[in-house]
């Protein structure tokens, strides 16, 4: 099994001592600064209990799960259609055939340029205009997010695929197996392996991007948290928003487990 | 099929990688059992002209035809062809992801559609014929180099190859496991396998062959019989490869 590689030489008797006065030292103004800070937010009245009492409250709660699973559904299909579409990509990019391995360069190069923010605007903005079609907010989220994201997980495959010893598709094409067989049996499996760690990344990233639904009206797990801060009041924003941060941030360590559990089970 | 008609047909081959001549003009015939062993200094095209025979390497110029059939560019017929050819890498690219067993078994069932439960037990046959058979669970990365290359060659042989072709089978081994593989080769010479082995291995190469090519600067300098080519080389060039390696 991989071991943790040791950037530091073990430290010897005298860095030992100044090290720790480093600690100590260094530890000090953090302390100072955070016992500042819970002071202020006291002051402000944020640590009496009342105010994270709202958590509680039962219509909250549903509102707040409605959003969580809005946000998850965004999530789940875009990262699915991400890693279709980044796959897909990636291929181009390692195809012979030069035009369309031109035309996929260009294609993740334009678009990893662009903000996914704006990617999000032009898609739920600028169909309606051009095409006079409607589209609902939940397909414009996901498009606009698949667009940027299947950019970046292209690269990563693609990584993974060029880090692939040549001589494992070799010996699949010497055997008498052909793209697709190979690409299945031999390059993915071992591909994937690769590369898990960064897709787990890239799967997190798609999850936290999701919040930016919130500019174009979806009703996500943050927007659901800016409607009920509206509905009760300014002074529940920071218990509320604490929740949902640690919401996200559970959802991407979870994330996190269960690809650290797939990647045992490959192995 | 004739008696006589070649079983693998090389005819004015050219390669070029670039600017770079690797293959000049190579013509060669390679009748059905027959061992031909290629040898020459590194860089002389020998391992080049090996891969051209399955198509692993194209080539510029030239015919190749294979018991009676042209080396197809299509990768359709093409993967037909190579399926009929066995190969055996310096590398032994076994399937690290999977088991030794499973590394026999996947052609045979992927490209020629036979039965998993016949193939597995052919498969094992080959195995234990190779010695490895207690090494069938494990992945590659748990074996030896020797034993890799011997489970490589079973591999190739699950797919019951007209042609097996060795591009330096022994060339990654530490010395004390040459000796296994060879031996698997060998036996395999006696079994009337057509084959064309690229090696370093004088040894195996004055004992196992049918017929020495000497291979240098990318082309054929010289075609002789074991015999003559180990005692007396027609060519100055080959006089002086052998006076380096011998």
């Amino acid at each position: 099994m991989a071991t943790t590689a040791s950037f530091f030489e073990t430290p010897g008797p005298i860095e030992r001592r100044r090290i720790r006065l480093g600690i100590l030292g260094g530890s000090i103004p953090i302390v100072l600064l955070l016992a500042l800070a819970a002071f202020s937010l006291h002051e402000q009245g944020l640590f009496n209990p009342e105010r994270w009492e709202v958590l509680t409250t039962p219509d909250l709660l549903v509102a707040l799960g409605k959003g969580l699973w809005a946000t998850i559904k965004v999530a789940i299909v875009s990262v699915l259609l991400s890693l279709v579409v980044g796959l897909l990509l990636a291929l181009g990019r390692l195809s012979h055939r030069k035009w369309l391995n031109t035309l996929c360069r260009i294609w993740i190069e334009a678009l990893r340029g662009l903000p996914e923010l704006l990617l999000v605007f032009f898609i739920y903005l600028g169909i309606p205009t051009v095409t006079g079609w409607s589209i609902n907010t939940f397909w414009a989220l996901v498009v606009g997010l698949v667009l940027y994201e299947s950019t970046a997980m292209s690269e990563v495959f693609r990584s993974g695929f060029m880090a692939l010893p040549r001589g494992q598709t070799e010996a699949a094409h010497a055997l008498g197996l052909r793209t697709v067989k190979t690409l299945r049996f031999i390059q993915l499996p071992q591909v994937v392996k690769l590369v898990l760690p960064s897709l787990v990344s890239e799967m997190v990233r798609v999850t936290k991007a999701s919040s930016l639904g919130f500019v174009i009206g979806y009703t996500d797990l943050l927007l659901t948290g800016e409607h009920a801060i509206e509905f009760l009041g300014g002074e529940y924003a920071v218990p509320i928003f604490a929740a949902i941060a640690l919401i996200y941030v559970v959802i991407c360590l979870l994330l996190g487990k269960i690809s650290s559990l797939l990647s045992q089970r490959v192995s | 099929m004739p008696a006589n008609e070649p079983m693998i047909s090389i005819q004015g081959v050219e390669k070029w990688f670039g600017q770079f001549h690797a293959l000049k003009n190579v013509n060669l015939d390679v009748s059905p059992g027959e061992v031909v062993v290629i040898l020459g200094p590194s860089g002389s095209g020998k391992s080049t002209l090996c891969r051209t025979i399955n198509r692993l390497e194209s080539t510029s110029e030239g015919r190749i035809i294979i018991d009676g059939k042209e080396l197809p560019s299509e990768s359709k017929p093409l993967a037909q062809l190579r399926a009929e050819v066995g190969m055996v890498f310096q590398q032994f690219n076994l399937f690290s992801h999977m088991t030794v067993l499973e590394n026999v078994m996947l052609a045979p069932v992927q490209v020629l559609g036979q039965k998993p439960a016949e193939v597995r037990e052919r498969a094992l046959q080959l195995l234990e014929r190779v010695g490895v058979e207690h090494q069938a669970n494990k992945r590659p990365s748990a074996l030896s180099g020797g034993q890799q290359q011997r489970v490589a060659i079973a591999r190739a042989l699950a797919m019951k190859p007209k042609v097996m072709l060795f591009d330096e089978p022994t060339s990654a081994l530490d010395p004390e496991m040459i000796k296994e593989v060879l031996d698997v080769i060998v036996e395999l010479t006696g079994e009337g396998m057509t084959m064309v082995v690229v090696t370093h291995e004088m040894g195996f190469a004055q004992t196992a062959a049918d017929r020495i090519i000497f291979m240098a600067d990318g082309e054929i300098v010289e075609e002789n019989t074991p015999a003559e080519f180990f005692s007396s080389p027609k060519t100055a060039r080959a006089q002086d490869f052998l006076s380096k390696v011998l």
